[in-house]
């Protein structure tokens, strides 16, 4: 079919005065730059999406990598209490496999998270576990749950409730008051005039022996 | 690790061993510096001298406890207890020593007891609060840890398991307080975490968990003045926080995505204010690292399989 010349170029100029009619002009402001700022890096919802479960799938090769660093470290705890003290060499080989995971660990933590190594190593001398330093870190999140199941909830309960039977406390699951994500590394917070977060331990400390009688 | 105080703690151990204060000094180093199988072996040679000393007993069972040989702390905090049972710190430990021996109703019965003797014994009123959350007694535990943050406004587990109790007991808008209280005293770690998904499943987002690289941080809501992109000082807090964990990871780069219903043009200024203050707060924070977006609709979010829709939102997604 042989078009005219004339008509094409009509229909060109409705199509293209439609445009600028009938579409407001903020409906461009994704795909071109905005008074000659920056454009939109996400333009609808199935890219937001998408963003979010490569983020998700990323966080989650980390996290196992952390874990793997973990069972490693918990391995090499074991592996030193399993050896016959007297033997020399097999209490230095076993600590030095121990000191060999918890660096590689330690690496691990630091490189995923961006809290130093030394930080780290602070936390763990503060007397912290590695499951507390990560829980403290924001790793591992999916722990717990909603309590939606019975295994969740009692989990979470556990968590919740767990006694300290070396202090007596009850806040060794919890972070720091006041805290913000970087408190645990030993970084101020956002509010550091409240004092330390044991004051759940109450009266009496360990001062049991010369308690009221 | 032995204290810088080591030396003086010995002399007054040697100078004072054998009566109850050198007991007492003696006890609480070995245990605030965990050196547990010391402390037994040096509180077992007290007792073959004084068997009926209660401090020798006590302190042998809290190392014991400490020391996870559980059946053997419970067997020295008896006698401690027996010997002294007007000492509600006694029998503090004692239940702790048959929580340890998953002995519950005595364990129960003995924090009872403790706050019989002591009705201000705080540790024994959290952990009977405890054992009361656990046995389904919502109403009692949540008298209980009420009556603790009395006390104390912000012990942490009386704030965290005050809403856990209200949860159950289903008192939704009582417990929507409760957990932002937790969170406003406790804004990090896995329990706050834990605590702004409870606040997120009951619609109310003035929390949220953002997965910022590896890291789960909760921010409380990125707040604006009305009708504008000014951010309100709590919005800027929260952004100093998110900060505070990009500047230490400079080769991360996320997603800024503001959500406005029906207002494009605001969205797109409130994510560039948040760009901006980010950028200028944290100089470490290179600008290419932060993507902006922005969006007319209600933002969508799941919460496990509950779909919620919030006219206004920030939210924040590690750009891979």
């Amino acid at each position: 079919m042989k078009i005219n010349r004339a008509s094409l170029v009509m229909s060109l100029a409705l199509i293209f005065s439609f445009t600028f009619v009938f579409i407001p002009v903020h409906a461009f402001s994704q795909t071109t730059s905005f008074d000659g700022e920056e454009a939109a890096s996400l333009t609808n919802a199935a890219q937001v999406q998408k963003a979010e479960n490569l983020a998700q799938a990323t966080a989650d090769k980390a996290q196992a990598e952390i874990e793997k660093a973990e069972n490693n470290v918990a391995a090499a705890e074991k592996n030193l209490a399993s050896v016959n003290p007297t033997d020399t060499t097999a209490v230095k080989a076993a600590e030095e496999k121990l000191a060999d995971a918890v660096e590689a660990l330690n690496h691990a933590l630091a490189n995923s998270t961006g809290v130093s190594a030394s930080e780290i190593s602070d936390m763990r001398a503060s007397g912290m576990g590695w499951g507390q330093i990560a829980h403290a870190l924001g790793l591992h999140p999916g722990t717990l749950g909603l309590g939606h199941t019975k295994s969740e909830k009692d989990k979470e309960q556990a968590m919740a409730t767990s006694r300290d039977f070396s202090k007596g406390t009850a806040d060794k699951n919890h972070g720091q008051k006041g805290s913000g994500p970087n408190k645990a590394s030993g970084e101020k917070g956002k509010d550091t005039s409240s004092g330390k977060s044991s004051e759940g331990s109450g009266k009496g400390g360990s001062q049991g022996g010369g308690g009221k009688n | 690790m032995r204290s810088k105080y080591y030396p003086i703690i010995l002399c007054i151990m040697i100078f004072f061993s054998g009566c109850a204060v050198g007991q007492m000094v003696k006890g609480d180093y070995y245990l605030s510096e965990t050196e547990y199988k010391h402390g037994i072996e040096s509180f077992k040679k007290d007792l073959e001298k004084d068997p009926d000393s209660p401090e020798a007993r006590y302190y042998l069972g809290r190392l014991y406890l400490a020391d996870n040989q559980a059946q053997n702390a419970l067997t020295h905090l008896e006698k401690a207890s027996a010997i002294k049972p007007q000492n509600p710190e006694y029998r503090f430990w004692l239940g702790l020593a048959f929580a340890a021996n998953k002995m519950k109703k005595q364990e129960w019965e003995s924090y009872e007891g403790a706050l019989k003797l002591d009705p201000d014994h705080i540790k024994s009123r959290i952990y009977l609060a405890h054992t009361q959350l656990e046995r389904g007694l919502y109403e009692d535990a949540l008298k209980n840890y009420s009556q603790v943050l009395d006390k104390i406004p912000n012990e942490p587990s009386s704030l965290y398991n005050r809403a856990l109790a209200l949860k159950e007991l289903k008192r939704i808008q009582e417990e929507k307080i409760a957990w932002k209280e937790y969170l406003n005293s406790y804004p990090s770690g896995l329990m706050s975490v834990n605590a702004v998904n409870h606040l997120n499943l009951l619609g109310d987002f003035s929390f949220r968990n953002h997965l910022i690289g590896i890291r789960t941080i909760p921010l409380s809501h990125i707040g604006f003045k009305p009708f504008s992109s000014d951010l309100t000082p709590e919005g800027m807090s929260s952004l100093d926080d998110l900060g505070s964990v990009l500047k230490k990871k400079t080769d991360l780069s996320i997603h800024i995505i503001a959500y406005q219903k029906n207002n494009k043009q605001l969205a797109e200024q409130k994510a560039k204010q948040i760009k901006k203050y980010l950028v200028e707060k944290f100089p470490e924070i290179p600008a290419s690292n932060l993507k902006v977006s922005w969006f007319d609709v209600p933002e969508k979010i799941k919460i496990e399989n509950n779909l919620f829709s919030e006219d206004e939102s920030v939210n924040f997604i590690t750009a891979i």
